[in-house]
């Protein structure tokens, strides 16, 4: 099994490096710096291979020879606000409109494109604000978690997993997220900003009875930028209420560091803290004997073969200490992911191998079993704005403030225990409103 | 016989003498409006070669654009004059160093491979100092030998591409200053 993914894996990768790689050389453009269509072409073959500094040295130079080409501007323009290049994208629109041979098309262009840029530039602002309104359909084949063998283990006796009534236990179901999550904060300086986050998310199941949520959430996080070091603390709580099973509160707090070696490369490392209590309630009186505490800690290299692709890989180690020590375990894995920007969205493929091993016997299933887990999700997901992958939402989506995400996910579980031995398919649609809030500070 | 060792002397005169040429072309004028000249006051024109320490002239309403062998862009205003003290480059590993001093003007300058693969690797001497570039894009305003602008120009942070913010490390020969936002400049005066 883990073989067939790393084919997939592997294959991917070679498509999507492969598709990177450049018809015109640089060599050709040396010979012929002047030419119209070749370097022109050589921008656009630049800029879809992602190497966005050498479109804007092509564009220039051809701004250069021809500097009645309003095209050339207005491309050249585009790929400005693109890299953010503020300085830059001012200068070349008061040279445009103070062009007298800037058509009023191009004017009007012109336009679109900042009103394309306007929320970014609102971002600067000292205060900013946002709310995100999302809807996520994911359908699974195994809500439930059925075993593999369809039997499990108690008192270390075999006996059959119960059977499928479509209302306690479930294969196939629907669950339905409805999303809000409010962010705001401050940019305190060029250098540091303080995130502020509410959240609030209802999941509502087809036909499963129990596991249907509402989750209240809250979280703070600062950001600083120090040399090559981009570090953020933060602290969270979150609170589910779930239906006809116990509630629960997690309080966390934690920080990241990336380390910027290189325009290509980078090191992102982490450790975090958590702690779970259970609601104790008349109908779930033993519920605190779930509580949990989690020390975490991950260190992850990201490699950019181009500013298209980057590929990454993540060590990853976690306690997990549980009021019941057959509940206590540590972790021990790996994530390698690969994404790639393209014009529909952003692809990206991921796989994650855990190895879980359990600090005691749950004599409740067995007595003679250490119970140990090795799980491979793998997931492959989709996401961008709206308008890229449905051209005619651009009249619904004029502020490309409508996002899109498309995302399957394989679990597999394998475990010297049947009752964890469980293996699940998900595949989730979602689109997410952003409304800029901005305007109310 | 004679004519053969001639043949030969001359065949290998000749390819020792373009690999030379060859290593001392370093790059081209990709685009020359106006009065750009070089050291020896040659006529510098869109496509002329650029070679080891050249120096190149930018006249009063000129202005050119150098494509380095390394995929460096350093476009130059009017009134400016720039000189390549060193320059080696292998395309095989990205590995080189590329030394450029600005003495005048205004010169903005895009980096290349070298300085993707190392980036200090990449110096540029200006009037004032030196700067080190880290993956961006960045323009100096030598306005005299007393005073010089440094500004940092991008990527920036909210780019839609991924990419990294570009950094500079400019310093006077006492201090250093880091600049990482876009649109920051730094003013480095003797």
């Amino acid at each position: 099994m883990i073989k067939k993914y790393l084919y997939i894996y592997i294959a991917s990768f070679f498509i999507l490096i492969s598709s990177a790689f450049a018809d015109i050389s640089y060599k050709a453009i040396l010979d012929n710096p002047t030419d119209l269509e070749l370097n022109l072409n050589y921008a656009k073959q630049q800029e879809q291979a992602g190497n966005l500094k050498l479109t804007i040295a092509t564009l220039e130079r051809l701004n250069i020879l021809y500097p009645a080409n309003t095209d050339i501007k207005l491309y050249l323009l585009s790929i400005l606000i693109k890299m953010d290049s503020k300085v830059k994208i001012d200068l070349m629109i008061q040279t445009m409109l103070s062009d007298p041979n800037t058509t009023e098309e191009a004017r009007t262009l012109i336009a679109e494109l900042l009103s394309n840029n306007k929320i970014k530039d609102e971002q600067k602002s000292k205060w900013f604000a946002y709310l995100d309104l999302s809807y996520t359909q994911t359908e699974e084949n195994n809500i439930s978690a059925i075993t593999k063998t369809k039997t499990m283990l108690q008192d270390d006796v075999s006996i059959p997993f119960p059977s499928v009534d479509n209302k306690l236990i479930v294969e196939y179901d629907k669950t339905y997220n409805r999303g809000s999550s409010l962010t705001f904060g401050k940019n305190i300086n060029s250098s540091s900003s303080l995130f502020f986050n509410l959240g609030l998310d209802i999941n509502t199941q087809n036909k499963k009875a129990k596991g249907e949520s509402s989750i209240l959430s809250a979280s703070t996080s600062y950001f600083k930028v120090f040399g090559n070091h981009y570090f953020s603390p933060y602290v969270y709580y979150s609170h589910p209420n779930y239906r006809r099973q116990e509630d629960l509160n997690t309080k966390g707090l934690g920080f990241n560091n990336t380390f910027i070696i290189n325009e290509k490369s980078n090191i992102n490392y982490g450790l975090s803290y958590s702690k779970t209590t259970y609601d104790r309630t008349s109908n779930f009186d033993v519920a605190n004997n779930k509580n949990f505490e989690n020390y975490s800690s991950n260190i992850r290299y990201n490699y950019n073969f181009s500013p298209k692709i980057q590929l990454s890989s993540k060590v990853i180690f976690s306690e997990t200490d549980s009021t019941k020590n057959y509940d206590s375990y540590n972790s021990e894995g790996l994530n390698i992911s690969v994404s790639q920007i393209s014009k529909i969205g952003t692809l990206k493929l991921q796989s994650t191998y855990l190895e879980n091993t359990y600090d005691a016997k749950d004599t409740f299933i067995t007595s003679t079993i250490d119970r140990k887990d090795e799980s491979l999700v793998t997931v492959a997901s989709l996401s961008g704005q709206l308008n890229q992958i449905i051209p005619f939402a651009k009249k619904l989506n004029k502020d490309n403030d409508i996002f899109y995400s498309l995302k399957f996910k394989h679990s597999d579980i394998s475990s010297n225990i049947l009752n964890y031995d469980v293996e699940r398919e998900f595949f989730s649609i979602g689109l997410t409103k952003r409304i800029n809030l901005n305007e109310l500070f | 016989m004679n004519y053969f060792k001639k043949i030969v002397i001359l065949l290998l005169f000749t390819l020792i003498s373009s690999g030379v040429i060859a290593a001392n072309f370093i790059g081209i004028v990709g685009v020359g409006i106006g009065d750009v000249k070089n050291q020896n006051n040659q006529k510098l024109e869109n496509g002329s070669k650029i070679f080891y320490g050249d120096t190149i002239i930018v006249g009063s309403k000129s202005t050119a654009q150098i494509l380095f062998l390394d995929q460096t862009v350093m476009t130059i205003g009017e009134e400016s004059e720039l000189t390549i003290d060193e320059f080696v480059y292998d395309p095989q590993t990205s590995d080189g160093k590329l030394i450029s001093n600005i003495k005048s003007g205004t010169v903005k300058v895009i980096t290349g491979q070298i300085s993707r693969k190392n980036p200090d690797n990449l110096e540029v001497k200006i009037p004032t100092g030196t700067i080190g570039a880290r993956g961006t894009e960045f323009v100096v305003i030598a306005s005299s030998n007393a005073e010089s602008t440094v500004l940092l120009l991008g990527p920036g942070p909210n780019n839609s591409l991924g990419m990294m913010p570009g950094t500079l490390e400019v310093s006077d020969g006492i201090n250093t200053v880091n600049i990482a936002q876009p649109g920051f400049e730094t003013v480095v005066t003797k």
